[in-house]
């Protein structure tokens, strides 16, 4: 068994702080809960009403005034909005207090694959409409995706890096790498870190339509995202945000902080194949595991739990099965919380980091719902109910178009 | 004039009631250049008078501002 004390050789940083805005719901426990049930979120979304795919899974009852104040309401998109409250919730639960930390050591490394679509679609319209002396001043400020970061480090007076990462649906993972090297670097002595993503829009809609990626089962959409089942036939889009507090190992427990998982060890790598079909034989996304398991110096015999990619599509799930049976084996309970959530693209990686640590620390791995009927040509020990098996090892996946991966090694902490 | 535009922050910029007052400025109650930009547009539109942002931003007192506001809106 490995040692959580000499995995990562000796650079493991601890999660101390979670947060989440989910179409399972608002907040680390309510996300949780459903994830848990195997609820899946998905629902008819009017905003499709008259396109090919009508349905999508949204936070539900997100009020950004109540939750936010009426100037955040106006001024942010809701991928900056569904991140502050993810954030607030994550800084909470860490127990620390932005107005004690030294500003300067701290770092907000967010992943965000599109931005602020619908402030851009909207405002589109109105220079349409009215001539460009009728947009709003607030278009750039609003749209551009780094605001994420920028916004987390006015918020939180965090005057240490601030960057988003972009490598589309990897993007959430791809920050925790870059965050947890930021410690390990010695550049920050805490990080938040973290993926949101409001694209759910219905010029993007429209786009993942014409590229035939999206699930169409428009009568059935509780039934619609079901990761490795035969049956699935696209991902369902999704909304929402994870975030993380991160801190090097040593200096949590120094301060006596409570450990939710450990983050051993990340890995990124790039198809160099195409720009939105994976490698044929998933050379990319194996790369990354391997990387990300001789960072952490855990043998691929030590993983016990994969949280994957598992977006529900006929090429991912299946390429992805087969490198995770070839790396891995055939040991690891591996579940995609995907049939619950639906595919938050940038948030996506972030979001399932949050659900590793929590399956890690509660011992407790979430099915993968809609699983009813797993694709024969998959041989992995898929999760289609919750299974107390006390995973300490888990991997957890991601991949984007453009070919970009990337994984992490999570533990026990 | 002075209660439209009293209301025009209230419920377009979001400024929680009772805090708007002859006296008060527009950085105290949380409008930055951008809203200013955002304002001077919805203050030709609902209130029919030409102000600029910069003029705004001179001004920043809402008394001023209503006052200047009725001046331009009757000449329109």
């Amino acid at each position: 068994m490995m040692n959580p004390a000499t995995a990562g050789g000796g650079n493991a940083v601890a999660i101390t702080g979670l947060g989440l805005v989910t179409p399972a719901g608002i907040g680390v426990e309510r996300s949780w809960e459903r994830v848990h049930a195997g609820l899946p979120a998905a629902d008819t979304d009017p905003v499709l009403a008259g396109h090919p795919v009508r349905i999508s899974c949204r936070v539900p009852g997100f009020d950004a005034e109540e939750l936010l104040g009426g100037r955040a309401a106006r001024r942010f998109d809701p991928f900056v909005q569904f991140a502050v409250v993810a954030a607030r919730e994550a800084v909470a639960d860490a127990g620390l207090d932005p107005l004690d930390w030294d500003g300067a050591r701290v770092g907000v490394v967010l992943g965000c694959a599109d931005g602020g679509p619908g402030t851009v679609e909207t405002q589109h319209d109105v220079l349409r409409g009215g001539g460009p002396d009728r947009v709003s001043a607030l278009l750039l400020p609003m749209q551009l995706p780094n605001m994420l970061a920028g916004q987390l480090s006015i918020e939180f007076g965090a005057t240490g890096p601030s960057l988003v990462v972009a490598t589309a649906c990897a993007s959430g993972s791809t920050a925790l790498g870059a965050a947890a090297d930021l410690l390990r670097l010695g550049r920050c002595d805490v990080v938040l870190t973290g993926g949101s993503e409001a694209m759910v829009t219905p010029l993007v809609m429209a786009g993942f339509a014409r590229m035939g990626a999206m699930s169409r089962r428009n009568d059935d959409p509780k039934g619609a995202s079901r990761p490795f089942d035969a049956g699935r036939d696209g991902f369902v889009a999704g909304e929402g945000a994870g975030l993380l507090v991160l801190e090097r190992e040593r200096d949590a427990r120094a301060r006596g902080a409570r450990i939710r998982s450990l983050i051993l060890g990340h890995g990124q790598s790039a198809d160099a194949h195409h720009v939105t079909a994976p490698d044929p034989r998933g050379r990319g996304l194996e790369q990354a595991i391997r990387a990300a398991l001789t960072d952490a110096a855990v043998g691929p015999d030590e993983v016990d739990h994969v949280n994957a990619h598992g977006t529900s599509t006929q090429a991912n799930d299946l390429v992805e099965a087969q490198v995770l049976r070839r790396v891995l084996g055939p040991r690891p309970v591996v579940t995609s919380t995907k049939g619950v959530t639906g595919h938050l693209f940038g948030a996506a990686g972030a979001v399932e980091a949050v659900f590793t640590a929590l399956t890690l620390e509660q011992g407790l791995i979430p099915p993968t719902a809609n699983l009813a009927n797993p694709d024969p040509r998959i041989d992995l020990d898929l999760a289609s109910v919750a299974t107390p098996s006390g995973p300490r090892v888990a991997l957890s996946t991601s991949a984007g178009f453009g070919g970009q991966n990337a994984a992490l090694v999570l533990a026990k902490a | 004039m002075y209660d439209e535009f009293k209301q025009l922050l209230e419920t377009s910029f979001r400024v929680q009631p009772g805090r708007v007052s002859a006296q008060a400025t527009l950085e105290e109650l949380e409008l930055d250049s951008l809203d200013l930009v955002e304002l001077s547009l919805m203050i030709q539109d609902r209130l029919g008078a030409r102000v600029s942002d910069d003029e705004l931003a001179d001004l920043k007192q809402v008394g001023a501002i209503v006052g200047l506001i009725q001046s331009r809106a009757a000449t329109v």
